[in-house]
């Protein structure tokens, strides 16, 4: 990648590899045979299992239930036999209690086309309550439940709501795809949130590569003489960051410690506003979602559309397994992903990728001294100075490092990326929010 | 069932786990010092064509002193120091220091003189630091106002180079005989490269061809003429300092250095802007002139301002890390080497000029920060 020149807000020209899968159109999985399903894929608490070992479970069934506001339903990707609930890890790195499902039995809703139902009468708490048996959750990894997102505060109007399809993470074309081939769903599922949240103004936000996907958008939104305006954003990474977006979009910064809310913007990813279109108009729970499988170590780079506790074995099986032995194994995109450390880790609701990576694309490296070229704080997006942070980290000054803007690191990851010495400046930085309860953005 | 599938039984596992960001630039910071030293190569080689052997010998043990120095030093202190600045001594940083106090000796300094440079250099401007996160002071730097102070004699005998016909007065650097012409009050007139001809200074047949067909060609066109004497400061036909006197080589060994984005251009760019500027404005004073009629390009291409300009001022470990901190390094560097030209009692300025910036760099630092997201007047309403 390429630092941007300077005097720049920061960011990342990336070396992006999205050619890799840029032109692979999404396929379906084949049905894993045995899913492993992940109470915890939310932003809150777990959901708790409403089911026991032995149960037969339908296609799309309940069998998670969510506790407390910020938690979400979990639903049956497959149809089955519950042979488990056991823990296990998921991305990213945490523990979580898994629902094993085992294929059996009968298809009973997937694969047959169903006609749209209509919305437009239907009030907002209706659609919320529609989402939140539907399990929808913000789907390009921050895992907040939608309807919890989409319950406006009395008080508050919402101006303005941005469908995100930057998607300006290297690698990750899946959004890219799922806007290619269903930019009609999309554009119906804004309508949807718009109408939820009560929002004057919908922006399409694409990314500037996505050449394509900005004319699809544009011609449909001419057709059906949408007052939606579709925009292309920057393509320097992390321009996908919902605050930066807004930055780009709206020509406002969300104030320090406060929320886009603030701004009267809600900021949706693509993925989450084509879950919602799907829970509203077909009632269809979040049981699959398109994620991007690239990496030189896989032998088939692909955009898979692939079910919910797939493991992450069986879904690089299906692209054609592995060339070799991969350096990391990455859930997510590679600046902001976790690697796992099992091929049994399943895919959540929140898993966008999925990447083999090689040692010639980790480039890993020795931490050697700092240099002081200035090269992490010229990237960070919101101006930090991440080398001064870690130092007084390491130093064990939590304080200063909080008053010198601690809490406004957005964990992009481009200050690691770029560091020469190799120092793990992103790595120190969430570490040190996580130890002195700066939570995430 | 579980069993078989249960994370921990699982025969796969990908060797090691890790946080974000999983992937990195393919840089190291070594690779950047190594590139640093490779792209002075050009110019120090030619230092030795010139200056024979002898330069050679003071570029060697410039070189492997520092070395030297720095491996005893971490050897003996290592528990002073933070492991990673140990475990990275002695490397490429040491080298490159010691490259550049070699280039900028004279070609007869006496060895004794050069390793105590480099004592001074890596022992007390880098390490009393703490490595290379700790320094300053830039440490060639340091080095040589060290070395100006303790053997002025000896920091200011140069060499005749060997491109150039023999000549009584050939071994006085440009800038030295300029400083004398000022000091006695001579009016020079027609260029200061062709000052340097009438006092004698021999040139090449090369500067002299090069010159005639410049102006056949070009500048006739313009009504003005190229004075001889230029094209040979700028291949390097001068005496000098062993690395500083090819303003070409040193050209060259620059634009790698920006290709591969090692150096940005904020410091060398208001550097040359403000030196430039002021040299066209004041520079023309001393020789009787007035305002605005300083030589400029004479004054580029003589002394280490080129060098200076591109290898020590762009030192990522002493100068600003910021971009608008960056260029207002490079104003201040180029403001006070005209100064310090002028007024100091070396003929040399751009040594001064960079030490009083790397001190005044942490203000700097603390100045010209970032703006932070969400900070600002308009974002919080
Ligand atoms: S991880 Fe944080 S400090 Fe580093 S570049 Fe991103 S926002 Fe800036
Ligand atoms: S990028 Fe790395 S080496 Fe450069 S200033 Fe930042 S921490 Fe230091």
């Amino acid at each position: 990648m390429i630092p941007l020149p300077t005097l720049s807000r920061g960011g990342l020209l990336p070396d992006d590899r999205k050619t890799l899968t840029r032109g692979s159109a999404i396929w379906n999985a084949a049905l894993p045979t045995q899913c492993v399903v992940p109470l915890h894929q939310h932003a809150g608490a777990a959901a708790e299992a409403v089911v026991a070992v032995g149960d037969r479970v339908r296609e799309g069934m309940l069998i998670g239930r969510a506790v407390g506001r910020n938690s979400a339903h979990v639903h049956a990707p497959i149809p089955g036999v519950v042979t488990a609930i056991r823990s296990g890890e998921v991305y990213p790195g945490r523990p979580s209690a898994c629902v094993v499902i085992d294929l059996e039995g009968e298809f009973d809703r997937l694969g047959k086309p169903l006609a749209p139902a209509e919305w437009q009468q239907r009030s907002a708490r209706d659609l919320l309550r529609n989402l939140r048996e539907c399990g929808v959750v913000g789907m390009a990894g921050g895992g907040i439940p939608a309807d919890n997102k989409y319950t406006i505060p009395r008080g508050v109007e919402i101006e303005h709501l941005i469908v995100n399809g930057a998607e300006s993470e290297p690698y990750l074309t899946a959004t890219h795809r799922l806007m290619l081939e269903k930019p009609a769903e999309i554009l119906e599922g804004a309508r949807i949130a718009a109408h939820i949240v009560g929002a004057r103004r919908v922006t399409i936000a694409v990314g500037r590569d996505k050449r394509d996907a900005v004319a699809a958008f544009r011609r449909l939104v001419r057709e059906r003489g949408l007052p939606f305006s579709v925009r292309a954003v920057s393509l320097a990474y992390p321009a996908g960051d919902e605050k930066l977006l807004i930055r780009e979009l709206v020509g406002r910064e969300v104030p320090a410690g406060r929320l886009p809310i603030d701004l009267r913007v809600i900021v949706s990813s693509v993925a989450t506003i084509h879950a919602v279109y799907e829970a509203i108009a077909f009632g269809k729970p979040v049981v699959e979602r398109v994620v991007t499988v690239a990496g030189s170590m896989v032998r088939t780079p692909s955009n898979v559309k692939v079910r919910i506790g797939t493991p992450v074995g069986a879904l690089l099986a299906e692209c054609g397994g592995l060339i070799d032995t991969p350096a990391r194994l990455v859930l997510g995109g590679p600046m902001m992903g976790y690697t796992v450390a099992d091929m049994a880790t399943p895919i959540t609701k929140t898993t966008t990728g999925v990447l083999a990576l090689g040692t010639d694309e980790v480039n890993d490296g020795e931490r050697t001294p700092c240099i002081g070229c200035g090269r992490c704080i010229r990237v960070c997006p919101v101006g930090l100075e991440p080398v001064t942070l870690v130092k007084m980290l390491e130093r064990d000054r939590p304080g200063d490092a909080a008053a010198a803007g601690l809490a406004d690191c957005r964990e992009c990851g481009c200050c690691s990326y770029v560091c020469p010495s190799h120092i793990p400046l992103t790595e120190t930085l969430v570490q040190g929010r996580r130890r002195n309860g700066g939570g995430a953005p | 069932m579980s069993d078989s599938t249960s994370r921990s039984e699982s025969g796969t596992r990908a060797p090691f786990l890790h946080e974000p960001p999983q992937v990195h630039e393919r840089i190291s910071s070594g690779e950047i010092l190594a590139t640093s030293l490779f792209c002075l190569l050009p110019a120090a080689a030619w230092g030795t064509r010139i200056f024979g052997l002898r330069a050679a010998l003071v570029l060697v043990t410039a070189v492997l002193s520092s070395l030297v120095v720095e491996a005893i030093i971490v050897r003996l202190f290592r528990a002073r120091f933070h492991p990673v600045e140990a475990e990275a001594a002695p490397g490429w940083h040491a080298a490159f220091v010691g490259l550049v106090i070699g280039m900028m000796m004279p070609p007869a300094v006496p060895l004794g003189i050069v390793i105590g440079a480099t004592v001074f250099a890596i022992g007390v401007a880098k390490w009393t630091f703490g490595g290379i996160s700790g320094i300053w002071l830039h440490p060639a730097l340091t080095a040589w106002v060290f070395l100006a102070y303790s053997w002025p004699d000896a920091m200011t005998r140069w060499t005749a180079p060997a491109t150039l016909p023999p000549d009584g007065v050939t071994s006085a650097t440009a800038l030295g005989l300029l400083r004398v012409a000022a000091e006695r009050g001579e009016v020079v007139i027609g260029g200061l490269a062709g000052y340097l001809g009438r006092v004698g200074v021999p040139r090449t047949a090369l500067d002299a061809a090069v010159t005639g067909w410049f102006n056949e060609v070009v500048s006739g066109r313009f009504a003005t003429a190229l004075p001889a004497g230029y094209v040979d400061l700028f291949l390097g036909n001068h005496p000098g300092a062993i690395g500083e006197t090819s303003v070409a080589l040193l050209l060259l060994g620059s634009v790698v250095l920006f290709g591969r984005r090692i150096i940005t251009w904020e410091i060398p760019t208001a550097f040359f802007l403000s030196f430039a500027s002021l040299t066209w404005v004041f520079g023309g004073q001393p020789y009787g002139a007035g305002l605005f009629s300083g030589d400029v390009l004479f004054h580029l291409l003589t002394g280490s301002v080129v060098f200076a300009m591109f290898f020590i001022a762009t030192d990522p470990s002493c100068a600003p890390r910021t971009a608008s901190g960056q260029i207002v390094f490079g104003l201040g560097a180029g403001a006070l080497t005209v100064l310090f030209r002028r007024y100091s009692g070396g003929a040399e300025g751009v040594t001064g000029a960079l030490l009083v910036m790397n001190i005044l760099t942490p203000a700097i630092n603390q100045l010209f920060r970032p703006r932070r997201y969400g900070w600002s007047l308009r974002a919080s309403r």
